[in-house]
């Protein structure tokens, strides 16, 4: 993993999603590398590079974060919570990727500053054609925060 | 002789029978008394009177003319010389006791002339003839006083008939008028302007306990309770003065009861006095039945104010319900779709990548895949359907143009694949209705017209409106496709109600109800005209502009 390879950290505690995820990145030809955690514990140790997530070559700062929203023992929301008030990763892109449309959870989603709210499609092409539009909005049309150290 | 003279004179025959009202006769009396001191004088009054038939009765004295005059007679013929100062007193008593007894007195021209009262001013009864006159005038007086006299008697007989039917009459009246007065439903009574009780009926007694003697001597206001009879004295005056007047006051009985009453009173007048006439009607039944109504009403005010609060208590716990259960149904929805996505994905994967799949292993994994999608959309639609009914309405004056291209767009994946013919005649008629919820019925619509055609044929859908009343505006959806017989058109409208025809349907069943569901949430109403084979049509009907309330 280098720096031209942009990270996604994707936070989901849905396996199949995972999988399904990494196929529809390769499938839309990005060259995202996506590193998955399963809960909001695992996703703060990733991003305070804690225990395992120690080593950033392997386990680098990510560009997006793709954060679903109903998980076990803390809420996604909880996760984005804590990214908007960490002094580090408040900048960080956060997009919501979830099965939820209800509007109480999307209007709260956006309240604590969510980048985006995506609802997971059915169709593996359907998630082929988000994927794609992420890759394309952020990444090339989008400009990202700096990250800190080259400020 | 004179009294040969006198007899020439040609007598009558006495008078026929006179009828009376009524029918009685009476024959006319022919008795007359003759008193006098001279023989040849009552001789000679005789022969003039029985010459004409009538009967002479001499009298000797005084009391026989008396006894004779009460049994009776016509008329009394007295000699004034036979009259001396014994006589005349007792001649007085005669007028006093018989006062319209004729008496023709025959005098002397100079006895004429005394200065006698008798003479000067004789009582009307009492004719003073010239002793000397000629019979034929002497009979023809007799005949006139004893026919006055007999008029008389027949007039004051008819006289004290007519008194004792007046007398009967009055008694009858009074009777009728007792009758009628104690036959009132309630209390009658006439007072003066002192309040004297002076006519009342029976029932004043029955109610109040008195006895008429008693009642005969009280006061109206001692019929009243002390507190009460400053208000009665006071109605009384005003009745007096104004002429009538009502009051609701309880009427106090001798042993003490306390009964309510209405009472009216007139005032009117008898012989130029003012009097009361009043009525009282016992209203302790109307009182006993005012009292329950007021209970009855108090009764409803607890319960209805009970049963508003059970009513929010209700609607607060359907709320809370409502939101239980669609917290129930997004986990469910949520839960049911993870899976989905599982099968739809890898089935695809497979399909894509996994090589050895062929024939009919693709063709199985290919029915997963759109298995799942058709579960997927199910969902997403009966998602949409619960949360109809409640969800917020924001209605507004909208463009159709602008609505349709909108829905149009969001389809023209469907319409490219379809190779759909839309044809929409414009211009679009304006309609009252939110925009996010009109959009979705007409996608919903759009959408069936699209697929429900069969395999080889080519979508041809219309949109037009039309004004169909000044306050609504019908929305059509015209399709070529399969159509739909008649006995199905009630119950297409219902939640999984499907038509399929041969596999030809992607429908879940769930469109059309949340298109009556929410074309009735904006105040219209959804319709179709199909037949088979022969395409539909389908409507909203909106309204054209807001109520104005």
């Amino acid at each position: 993993m280098n720096n031209s390879n942009p990270t996604i950290l994707y936070v989901d505690d849905d396996d199949n999603d995972v999988v399904l995820l990494k196929h529809a990145i390769r499938s839309a030809q990005l060259n995202f590398g996506v590193q998955a955690v399963h809960d909001p514990e695992e996703a703060s140790a990733y991003l305070n590079g804690e225990g395992p997530y120690a080593d950033r070559k392997c386990f680098p700062m990510p560009s997006i974060v793709l954060l679903d929203l109903k998980m076990p023992r803390m809420n996604g929301l909880e996760v984005l919570s804590w990214i908007r008030r960490h002094p580090l990763h408040k900048r960080t892109v956060v997009i919501v990727l979830t099965a939820s449309n209800q509007a109480s959870e999307i209007n709260r989603a956006y309240e604590l500053g969510a980048n985006s709210y995506l609802v997971k499609p059915v169709e593996l092409s359907a998630l082929v054609e988000m994927v794609r539009g992420i890759g394309h909005y952020w990444m090339t049309l989008a400009e990202r925060p700096v990250a800190a150290a080259h400020v | 002789m004179k009294a040969s003279a006198r007899a020439e004179t040609t007598g009558q025959d006495p008078p026929p029978l006179q009828s009376l009202p009524g029918g009685s006769t009476f024959t006319e009396e022919t008795r007359v008394l003759v008193f006098t001191t001279n023989k040849d004088e009552e001789e000679f009054l005789c022969s003039i009177l029985r010459e004409r038939h009538w009967e002479c009765a001499p009298c000797a004295d005084f009391s026989e003319l008396r006894e004779e005059i009460k049994a009776g007679a016509a008329i009394a013929v007295v000699q004034a010389g036979a009259l001396d100062h014994v006589h005349w007193p007792k001649l007085q008593l005669i007028f006093t006791e018989f006062p319209n007894f004729p008496l023709i007195i025959l005098a002397e021209t100079h006895e004429l002339e005394e200065h006698t009262p008798l003479m000067q001013d004789p009582p009307t009864n009492v004719l003073l003839l010239e002793r000397h006159v000629a019979p034929a005038s002497l009979f023809s007086a007799i005949r006139r006083g004893a026919r006055l006299h007999q008029m008389h008697n027949i007039l004051s007989k008819v006289q004290r008939q007519e008194t004792t039917q007046m007398k009967e009459d009055l008694l009858r009246e009074r009777a009728f008028s007792d009758l009628v007065i104690n036959s009132l439903p309630g209390i009658f009574y006439a007072m003066n302007k002192q309040g004297r009780v002076l006519r009342w009926n029976k029932a004043v007694e029955k109610v109040t306990g008195y006895s008429t003697e008693e009642v005969a001597g009280m006061n109206a206001l001692q019929f009243f309770a002390p507190e009460h009879r400053d208000l009665i004295a006071e109605r009384i005056r005003h009745t007096f003065e104004v002429g009538e007047s009502t009051t609701d006051v309880p009427i106090l009985t001798k042993s003490g009861l306390r009964i309510p009453y209405f009472f009216s009173g007139t005032r009117c007048m008898v012989d130029n006095e003012p009097f009361l006439l009043g009525m009282g009607v016992d209203v302790t039944e109307q009182k006993r039945t005012e009292q329950r109504l007021r209970e009855a009403r108090d009764l409803l005010a607890v319960h209805s104010e009970e049963l508003e609060k059970r009513v929010a208590e209700r609607t607060r716990n359907l709320q809370a319900s409502i939101q239980a259960l669609e917290g129930v149904l997004y986990h469910v929805a949520h839960d049911l779709r993870a899976p989905l996505r599982t099968m739809q994905g890898f089935t695809t994967i497979l399909m894509e990548e996994a090589s050895e799949l062929k024939g009919e292993g693709m063709d199985y994994a290919r029915r997963i895949a759109q298995a799942a999608s058709r579960m997927d959309k199910l969902i997403q639609d009966l998602l949409v359907y619960g949360r109809m009914a409640h969800q917020p309405l924001q209605p507004c004056m909208l463009d159709l143009n602008k609505q349709l291209e909108v829905a149009l767009n969001a389809l023209a994946k469907e319409i490219k694949a379809r190779r759909a013919v839309m044809k929409v005649q414009k211009p679009l008629l304006e309609v009252y209705a939110d925009p996010s919820m009109l959009g979705l019925l007409l996608m919903h619509l759009l959408s069936n017209a699209i697929n429900f055609v069969a395999p080889d044929v080519r979508p041809i859908v219309h949109v037009r409106t039309e004004q169909i009343s000044p306050s609504t505006v019908r929305i059509s959806v015209q399709d070529n496709g399969i159509g739909i017989s008649p006995e199905h058109h009630d119950r297409i409208f219902r939640v999984f109600e499907r038509l399929e025809a041969g596999g030809v349907s992607t429908g879940t069943g769930i469109g059309l109800a949340i298109v009556k569901k929410g074309v009735e949430r904006m105040g219209g109403t959804a319709g179709l005209e199909s037949r088979i084979r022969h395409g539909s049509r389908f409507w909203l009907d909106l309204p054209a502009a807001p109520k104005n309330e």
